[in-house]
């Protein structure tokens, strides 16, 4: 479970709060949306769960442990139990993108023994085998993306947190990404998901599959 | 891979060409350590570096630890899309020093 509690961020140099006082509990294995317009705080929210940036009070208890009392040295190895993936999709450009999942396997932590059988699962799953020998640049942005998808969820993430990651695509592209987050969602992941596309999530996602918060400035 | 490396009395930069792979991490680390034997502040350019693994993560915290115990410092700059994203995903930059 995740309990957000009491927090407030605020960012360097900035005069106002992001989150005043902010508060939110999501169960394990919740699929829960973050709406808000630009400014209001939902990547803060990811970057929050991620530790990317961190509470100026409150707490952020995750699975019984306070992230916020994290030491720096200590990140790394939360970071390998989230998945992660943001708007703009990175990926090794000369590599294959066989090669790219392996090396993500063996970046956060992954068994590097078994990599071909993750890669040939997690490719099977989201429905793109055939690209695993191709390279980045050979893939429109939608197929990179479920590339990055890919690569979030390699090592079976309990938590996947998704910053916008529908807001590079074109809505095809965006429809198609939404129901592969709905199998990872039902393979029991808790996704927490960060958005502005309500028109393809309403179009794609049924009544009851999801849980969402819609921020507003100063979040209280 | 091939380093390079500049110095301006205490201050040495490395520049380093390629990939830091599990076969050429071991170079690197020594590289770096070896730049701490002789200053305490040391640039790392990573401006022609087009991949880093685990092993080139381990040897960049042990320079961190190097230069903090010898009360200097580790600066990463010029760091591409994709390494910047690994250093993101992993939490390194949370450890790191990047600019």
């Amino acid at each position: 479970m995740i309990s957000i509690s009491h927090v407030d961020v605020i960012y360097d140099n900035a005069d106002e709060k992001v989150f005043d006082d902010f508060s939110l509990n999501i169960e394990n294995g919740d699929f829960y949306l973050v709406f808000g317009k630009s400014g209001s705080g939902k990547s803060t929210l990811i970057k929050l769960l991620l530790k990317e940036i961190d509470a100026k009070r409150g707490s952020v208890f995750i699975d019984g442990r306070d992230i916020t009392k994290l030491r720096k040295s200590d990140i790394p190895f939360y970071r390998r139990e989230i998945g992660v993936i943001f708007q703009d999709f990175k990926l090794f450009q000369d590599m294959n993108i066989y090669d790219n999942l392996a090396t993500s396997i063996m970046l956060t932590g992954g068994n590097g023994r078994d990599a071909e059988l993750k890669i040939t699962h997690v490719l099977n799953m989201l429905g793109i085998d055939r690209f695993h020998k191709r390279f980045p640049k050979e893939l429109s942005g939608g197929e990179q993306q479920k590339v990055c998808l890919a690569r979030a969820i390699i090592n079976n993430p309990k938590i996947l947190l998704c910053d916008e990651p529908t807001g590079n695509l074109d809505p095809t592209s965006s429809k198609e990404l939404l129901q592969l987050l709905k199998l990872v969602h039902n393979q029991g992941t808790t996704i927490i998901m960060a958005t502005h596309d309500i028109q393809n999530i309403k179009e794609v996602y049924e009544d009851g599959l999801y849980k969402s918060i819609t921020l507003t400035d100063h979040d209280q | 891979m091939t380093i390079d490396e500049t110095r301006d009395g205490s201050k040495i930069q490395l520049n380093v060409h390629g990939k830091i792979d599990a076969i050429s991490s071991n170079e690197f680390q020594l590289a770096v350590l070896k730049a701490f034997q002789k200053g305490n502040s040391l640039i790392i350019d990573f401006s022609d570096v087009a991949y880093i693994s685990s092993a080139g993560l381990r040897a960049l915290t042990l320079g961190q630890k190097t230069a903090k115990s010898k009360g200097g410092s580790l600066v990463i700059v010029h760091v591409n899309d994709a390494v910047n994203e690994v250093f993101r995903v992993t939490g390194f930059n949370k450890i790191l020093t990047i600019q």
